[in-house]
C-alpha cells in the first residue's frame, strides 16, 4: 500500500514528461516537414500584365510581418521568375529580400525578375532598377527611416533640396557593404 | 396562476413615487435637464470634430490663392496649372470657381462645375447656362423651382435637381452652377479662377513643396495646406471644447444638489424603511425596493435627457449650440455629421458623470438604512 502511494507521483511525472517530449517532437518533426520550401507567404495577387502591384489586404511583408495594404504609399514588389509575387511594407525590406532572398523569399537569387516600387513623388510604380536611390533623408517610412526611390534627375534634385540625403544610389550598387554602411546593421540579419 | 403585469416591487415603488407626483416630477425633470445640460456641449464638440474630419478628408492637399495689394483677386487658370504641374511633387492641379454669394435665406457657397469637377453625385448631369444643383439645406424662392442669388451681379436660376445626398453634411448650403455663370456671378474674368486645388501623392510632401511651389509663381500667393486647414479647425474646436466646459460647471453643480437632495430625502423617510423591516421585510428586498424606485426616475430622465441633448445638436438647422459657441457657424454648415460609436461614447461618458453619482447616493443610503436597528429608526424618527 505505502509502496503504491510513493509511486504515483513519479508515474504522473513522467507521463507528464513523456507527454511534452511527444509535443517536442511532433513540433520538430512539423517544422521540418514545413522545410525552407514552403518559406514566406507570397501575395495573393500576382503583378498585372503592366507590372503593377495587385496588393490584397491580406499581404504580409515577408521581412517584417506588416500589412502591406496598410502602407500603401511606400509599398513595393518583388516578382520571381516563375510569377509569384512578394509585397513588403517599405522599401527598406524589399531591398533586404533582394540582396538575400534565400532568406526571406526562401528562393534563390536566379529566381529574381522585377522589383517595383513607386516614386515617391507621384506614387508611380516603376522599376526599382531605373530609379535613383537616397538615404539619410529625413523621410521616414514604415520601418524607420525610408530609402527612397526617385525617379528622374530633376525630382532627384528636388527631392534632395526639401529632404536632404547623404547618400544617392542605383539598385545595382547596392551590396551588403554598402547597407552596411548606410544602415549600420546586417542586411542578412 | 395569471402573472401580475408589473413585478410587485416595480408596481410598489411606482405607487410610492405616485404618492408624491409634484416631487417625483420635478426630481426626473432635474435629472433630465442635468443630463442634457452635460450631454449638449460633448455632443456638439464631438460632432463638429467628426464634420470637420469628413469635411478635410476629401479637400485638396493644397490651395493657391493670389493677392495683391487690395488683397485676393483671381488666378490666370491656364497659366497658373502649368507652372503647379512644373513643380515636383504636383500630381494634380485644378482651377476652381467658387464663392460666397446672398441667397433667399442667408449667404450660400456657389461652386462653378465644368467636366473637370467637382464630382457630382451619380446620374446627375451637368447644370446647363441658368440651371442650378441646390444643397439640402438651400431654400429657394416662394416662386419654386427658381433661386435667386447675388454676388457681383444677380442671377435667377432654374433648380433643376439636388446636389448631393442629404447625409452629404459639406454640401447640404451649396449651389453648383455652370462655371460661366458663376463666373459672372461672381465677377471672376473668362479664364479666371477663385483659386487653384492642388494634389500631392505623399503627405509629407505638402509642406515640403511649400518653398518651390511659391517660388514657381510669379505673383504673390498664399498657399493653404490641409495640415494648416487641419490645424485652424483644431484650434477653433479647443477654444469651442473650452467654452463647453462653462457649460459643465453650473450642470455638475446641480448634480452636487440633485444628489444632496436625494440623500437628505432617502435619510428623511428612514421611517419607512424601519415600518417595513419590521414588517418582515428582508434588507434585499428594501434594496430591491429602492433599486426599482431610482431607476423609475433615473432611466425617463437620463433617456430623456440624452434624446433632447441629441435633437439639440443634431436636428436639422438646430443651430443654436453653433450659434452660441461657434460664432462663424452659419459660415460652415448648417447640418453636422452623427458619429454612432462617438456618441455611444459620450452617452458611457455621462452614465458615468450623472447617473452612477445619482444611483450611488441612493443606493448608498439605502443600504445604511437597512442594516440599521428597525425600532432605533423609528424611535429617531418624529413622524
Amino acid at each position: 500500500m505505502a509502496n503504491r502511494l510513493t509511486l504515483r507521483p513519479l508515474f504522473l511525472i513522467a507521463l507528464c514528461l513523456t507527454g511534452l517530449l511527444t509535443l517536442f517532437l511532433w513540433g520538430s518533426v512539423a517544422a521540418r516537414a514545413a522545410g525552407p520550401g514552403s518559406g514566406p507567404e507570397p501575395g495573393r495577387k500576382p503583378l498585372d500584365e503592366n507590372n503593377r502591384m495587385q496588393i490584397s489586404a491580406q499581404d504580409r511583408c515577408p521581412v517584417c510581418g506588416m500589412k502591406v495594404a496598410e502602407h500603401a504609399k511606400f509599398s513595393s514588389a518583388i516578382q520571381l521568375k516563375d510569377e509569384t509575387t512578394f509585397y513588403f511594407c517599405g522599401t527598406g525590406c524589399m531591398m533586404r529580400s533582394w540582396l538575400h532572398p534565400e532568406i526571406f523569399l526562401a528562393a534563390e537569387k536566379e529566381q529574381l525578375q522585377t522589383p517595383v516600387v513607386r516614386d515617391y513623388f507621384t506614387g508611380e510604380e516603376v522599376d526599382g532598377r531605373d530609379v535613383f536611390w537616397v538615404a539619410g533623408s529625413d523621410v521616414i517610412g514604415p520601418m524607420g527611416p525610408a530609402l527612397v526611390p526617385v525617379k528622374g534627375e530633376k525630382a532627384l534634385e528636388a527631392f534632395k533640396r526639401r529632404h536632404g540625403g547623404k547618400t544617392v544610389f542605383r539598385m545595382d550598387e547596392m551590396n551588403d557593404d554598402k547597407w552596411s554602411a548606410i544602415t549600420g546593421r546586417k542586411a542578412a540579419k | 396562476m395569471k402573472r401580475p403585469v408589473l413585478q410587485p416591487l416595480l408596481a410598489w415603488a411606482l405607487r410610492d413615487l405616485l404618492r408624491r407626483p409634484l416631487e417625483s416630477g420635478l426630481l426626473v425633470t432635474a435629472l433630465l435637464l442635468t443630463v442634457c445640460v452635460t450631454a449638449a456641449p460633448l455632443l456638439f464638440t464631438q460632432a463638429l470634430s467628426t464634420t470637420t474630419d469628413l469635411m478635410l478628408k476629401d479637400a485638396p492637399s493644397l490651395i493657391v490663392r493670389k493677392f495683391n495689394a487690395l488683397g485676393w483677386t483671381p488666378i490666370p487658370s491656364d497659366q497658373s496649372v502649368q507652372l503647379a504641374k512644373s513643380v515636383p511633387g504636383v500630381i494634380a492641379a485644378h482651377p476652381r470657381v467658387w464663392g460666397r454669394v446672398a441667397g433667399p435665406a442667408g449667404p450660400l457657397t456657389v461652386i462653378g462645375v465644368d467636366r473637370y469637377g467637382p464630382p457630382l453625385p451619380q446620374s446627375t448631369a451637368l447644370p446647363g447656362r441658368g440651371e442650378a444643383l441646390a444643397g439640402t439645406d438651400v431654400k429657394r424662392d416662394h416662386a419654386a423651382p427658381f433661386l435667386t442669388l447675388t454676388g457681383q451681379r444677380s442671377a435667377t436660376l432654374r433648380v433643376v435637381g439636388r446636389s448631393a445626398a442629404k447625409t452629404d453634411v459639406a454640401e447640404s448650403n451649396i449651389v453648383l452652377l455652370h462655371i460661366d455663370d458663376a463666373r459672372d456671378l461672381l465677377g471672376i474674368p473668362d479664364g479666371y479662377a477663385s483659386d487653384l486645388a492642388i494634389e500631392v501623392f505623399n503627405p509629407a510632401e505638402e509642406n515640403a513643396i511649400l518653398p518651390d511651389l511659391t517660388a514657381a509663381f510669379p505673383w504673390t500667393v498664399r498657399i493653404t495646406t490641409r495640415t494648416e486647414s487641419a490645424g485652424i479647425y483644431a484650434a477653433g474646436l479647443a477654444r469651442i471644447g473650452g467654452m463647453a466646459v462653462a457649460f459643465l460647471v453650473p450642470a455638475l453643480l446641480a448634480l452636487c444638489l440633485l444628489v444632496a437632495v436625494t440623500i437628505r430625502d432617502r435619510f428623511g423617510h428612514r421611517f419607512e424603511i424601519g415600518l417595513l423591516k419590521a414588517l418582515g421585510w428582508t434588507t434585499g428586498d428594501i434594496v430591491r425596493l429602492q433599486v426599482s424606485r431610482t431607476c423609475l426616475i433615473g432611466i425617463p430622465g437620463a433617456t430623456g435627457g440624452m434624446i433632447l441633448a441629441f435633437l439639440l445638436v443634431f436636428w436639422p438647422n438646430a443651430n443654436w449650440p453653433g450659434r452660441l459657441l461657434c460664432p462663424e457657424w452659419q459660415a460652415l454648415t448648417s447640418r453636422l455629421a452623427f458619429s454612432p460609436g462617438d456618441a455611444g461614447l459620450i452617452l458611457l461618458e455621462v452614465t458615468g458623470l450623472v447617473v452612477l453619482p445619482f444611483l450611488a447616493a441612493t443606493i448608498g443610503t439605502v443600504l445604511r438604512c437597512a442594516v440599521a436597528d428597525p425600532q432605533e429608526m423609528l424611535e429617531r424618527t418624529n413622524f
